[in-house]
């Protein structure tokens, strides 16, 4: 019973935190002169709903054409008559889950680095770059032509080892990128939250000269690299597996999902079922506490912060081999890690929260994106988020105020029950 | 051999290091353009204010993180309240202190009332400013990415009157708009009251022990609710520096990190105002470099990696400090040491140092 009841306040709090920022949010919406429940019904149709979308009620139910002039309800979630929106947000929550997990070890481990930023365009380039000059290196060798031209086993062959080979690289240098900071903290005792943020200006500079110099590809008037060959390409779900299911059309999601979801599993695993991520949440603690307990802190937080910038480099590896195949000018600056970190700390850290807040957060920010409702920018997703981090932060204290009634009434009650006998 | 020399001779190699590399720092100066010398002292006006805002918040003992989201709350209001309508400049810079003072009023009650853990809280106002000043350009004004408008005048720059005539400093110390000189009177101004009044004592005892201050009949809260809001409207007279002192418009996004890089100044002058606004002056230069290069047409330097001066200087910077935390640890424990060596001997000895039992 009581475990029932934590989990229903553990579900009822984060949704409390929505709908109460959704209402401070309303403010901001009416002081640009329009109606907050129309807008929110647009918002969150484009965010999660299916084509033809009007309604917080077509989220669940939608109406459509039967072919004979007539009209039938069906269940919207799985309607998905030109592709539905809940297909592109996993395509966006993708990277998120990535960069969260990423963060989630980090501040497990006690090292409150927001780096995921930094450690995922860096990523994203070491992929891209990979992901068109291997490819290149192997049909030079072999005498090939392109991908065209290269008998089918090949391909094969390739399609399995060049995005492997992409991603490990990402990984690797978003781990040293992270270990960086990790290491002026343990050493030095460098505040992290500062080198991480001073780190990802330093990469988004330099990512921003790689593709407007180094890697420029043509005279684009916006830079961009060269498109990864075919074979480095994580096709979606859309191309191949699922090419007929109108579900998934326009929405670029694909292995990369499947891989996220494979990383949410193994961190859960790996902080709450094994002896070193037992020792890294110890570490978090009191590193004090930790060192008379027989474990090594220190290398605990570093292991962290490997672990962390490897997860944030696979995510800016698949946002290029699944999704975006090239790397634009700009894209630097998408602040995908950072949203990573956002959704970390309004998952309060538990993996299944993360699984359940990216898609939430991927959605509100595809709905704000398109919102193109009175003169609303996307910016309100912006302020929806700083306000449902907000409220969910407010959580101690709300159950605290909550505590102090019922206690307050407990007692009542005691006065009461003692009164009626005299 | 070198550590014995090192400890006998430490003052006067001290003051040898400091007067030489003071030297050394002036002649390379005075072999720089001036203009490059006078734009350094121009960009490091926000991080002077934005170092004093971290300062008098850190020093009452809350490490102000909110400090980027203060300052660009400050430049957009001091362009919103220009836009159109013909004020005084000056009318924009003490509105975007006030707004800076609000935030940090509101940042207080949220962080000391309701106890909102504060790296979250500041994260989320910095997120907060970013959007919603964007968020209003639009609504408020139609305008995308930049806020700029012919009816919004800059801070006019100011000659001073006797200090201009002065041949080889003149130059340097006259000729800014007034957010630089209230930059440079306030942190005289911090210092006297951090460490000349009886309230900056206060703050202070805050900082170092929350509940010894408290014993001793300090109102904690009060003093801490008064730095975020001095420190907030330090910022926001940075923010407005940013928007008023240079282009006269509001850009999205414009403080582009300065807040965190102020945040760190003040680190690497170990919450001392005097210090911080010559580390100040030395982010400044960077930044002023960084522009100086690009724009020298021989040199043909990729922009990005320019830009990034400021940000590895700051990454430089933080190490710096660090070893020179971990040094001064390292002797104290040293001296620790023979302190206990020489008593331990003197017991050995049967020399009472203190009492005669």
């Amino acid at each position: 019973m009581t475990t029932f009841r934590r989990s229903l306040e553990n579900l009822f709090i984060p949704f409390s935190a929505i709908v109460l920022g959704l209402i401070a949010s309303s403010i901001f919406v009416l002081m640009a002169n329009t109606n907050p429940i129309d807008a929110y019904q647009r918002l969150f149709c484009e965010g999660f709903g299916p084509r033809g979308c009007e309604t917080f009620g077509n989220l669940l139910f939608i109406g459509v054409s039967d072919g004979q002039g007539g009209t039938q309800t069906v269940f919207a979630p799985t309607y998905g008559e030109g592709g539905h929106r809940l297909a592109i947000v996993l395509e966006r929550a993708t990277p998120l889950i990535l960069t969260a997990l990423s963060a989630t070890v980090a501040f497990q481990a006690g090292m409150f680095s927001i780096g995921m930023d930094g450690q995922f365009v860096l990523g994203a380039i070491v992929a891209v770059f990979l992901g068109y000059w291997l490819p290149d290196q192997i049909y030079l060798i072999a005498g090939v032509e392109g991908y065209d031209a290269a008998p089918q086993a090949m391909r094969t062959i390739m399609h399995l080892i060049v995005p492997l080979i992409a991603m490990s690289a990402a990984m690797a240098v978003g781990a040293f990128y992270s270990w960086i900071a990790g290491y002026l903290k343990v050493k030095l005792n460098v505040n992290e939250l500062i080198s991480t943020i001073i780190l990802n200006a330093i990469a988004v500079q330099l990512v921003g000269y790689l593709v407007n110099f180094p890697l420029r590809s043509d005279f684009n008037n916006i830079a961009r690299t060269r498109r990864i060959d075919d074979s480095a390409w994580l096709i979606p779900f859309n191309r191949g597996i699922f090419a007929d299911i109108e579900w998934f059309s326009g929405a670029r999601v694909g292995v990369g999902l499947l891989i996220a979801i494979g990383a949410a599993i193994g961190v859960w695993y790996f902080l709450w079922r094994t002896t070193m991520g037992y020792e890294q949440r110890m570490a978090r603690g009191s590193s004090l506490f930790a060192r008379f307990g027989g474990i090594p802190s220190g290398k605990a937080a570093l292991r962290a912060m490997l672990i962390s910038g490897a997860l944030s480099g696979i995510a800016g590896a698949i946002a290029i081999l699944g999704v975006e195949r090239r790397v634009v000018d700009g894209f630097a600056l998408s602040g995908t890690g950072f949203e990573g970190v956002l959704v970390a700390i309004l998952a309060k850290e538990s993996v299944l929260g993360i699984l359940l807040f990216a898609p939430f957060f991927a959605g509100l920010q595809q709905g704000a994106t398109n919102l193109q409702f009175g003169n609303l920018p996307r910016q309100l997703g912006g302020i929806i988020i700083a306000f449902i981090i907000l409220f969910s932060a407010m959580e101690q204290y709300l159950r605290k105020r909550l505590a102090d009634v019922s206690e307050l009434r407990r007692a009542r009650q005691r006065k009461l029950s003692t009164e009626v006998p005299t | 051999m070198i550590d014995n020399v090192l400890t006998t001779y430490r003052q006067p190699l001290r003051s040898a290091a400091l007067i030489g590399g003071i030297a050394l720092l002036l002649l390379l100066l005075a072999s720089l353009p001036i203009t490059l010398l006078q734009s350094s002292i121009r960009l490091s006006t926000p991080y002077v204010l934005g170092s004093l805002a971290a300062i008098i918040a850190s020093r009452a003992g809350v490490l102000n993180l909110a400090i980027e989201g203060k300052m660009l709350l400050g430049s957009f209001i001091a362009v919103a309240m220009l836009y159109r309508t013909g004020l005084d400049p000056m009318v924009g810079v003490l509105a975007s202190s006030m707004a800076g003072a609000l935030l940090g009023l509101i940042f207080a009650l949220l962080y000391l009332r309701i106890r909102i853990n504060l790296i979250i809280l500041a994260l989320a106002v910095n997120l907060f400013v970013a959007n919603a000043t964007v968020f209003f350009m639009r609504v408020w004004f139609g305008a995308y990415g930049t806020l700029a408008d012919p009816s919004i005048r800059g801070l006019p720059n100011i000659r001073l009157p006797v200090i201009a005539d002065i041949p080889f400093l003149g130059p340097l110390l006259s000729g800014y708009n007034i957010v630089v000189y209230i930059g440079w009177l306030m942190v005289i101004v911090i210092w006297v009251v951090l460490y000349r009044t009886v309230f900056g004592r206060h703050i202070r005892a805050v900082g170092e022990n929350k509940e010894a201050a408290e014993s001793v009949g300090i109102n904690v809260t009060r003093v801490q609710v008064f730095a975020l809001m001095v420190s907030g409207a330090l910022a926001g007279l940075a923010g407005s520096f940013l928007s008023l002192g240079i282009l006269s418009q509001f850009v999205e996004n414009m403080t582009a990190g300065r807040g965190w890089i102020a945040i760190t100044v003040s680190l690497f002058a170990f919450v001392r105002p005097i210090p911080a606004f010559f580390t100040a002056l030395f982010f400044g230069f960077s930044e002023a470099l960084s522009f100086y290069l690009q724009s020298q047409p021989g040199l043909n330097l990729p922009p990005d990696l320019v830009l990034a001066f400021p940000q590895i200087a700051t990454i430089l910077a933080l190490i710096a400090v660090a070893l020179r935390i971990r040094g001064s640890e390292l002797l104290k424990r040293r001296n620790f040491a023979t302190q206990f060596g020489k008593e331990l001997r003197n017991l050995r000895d049967g020399v009472f140092v203190g009492g005669q039992n």
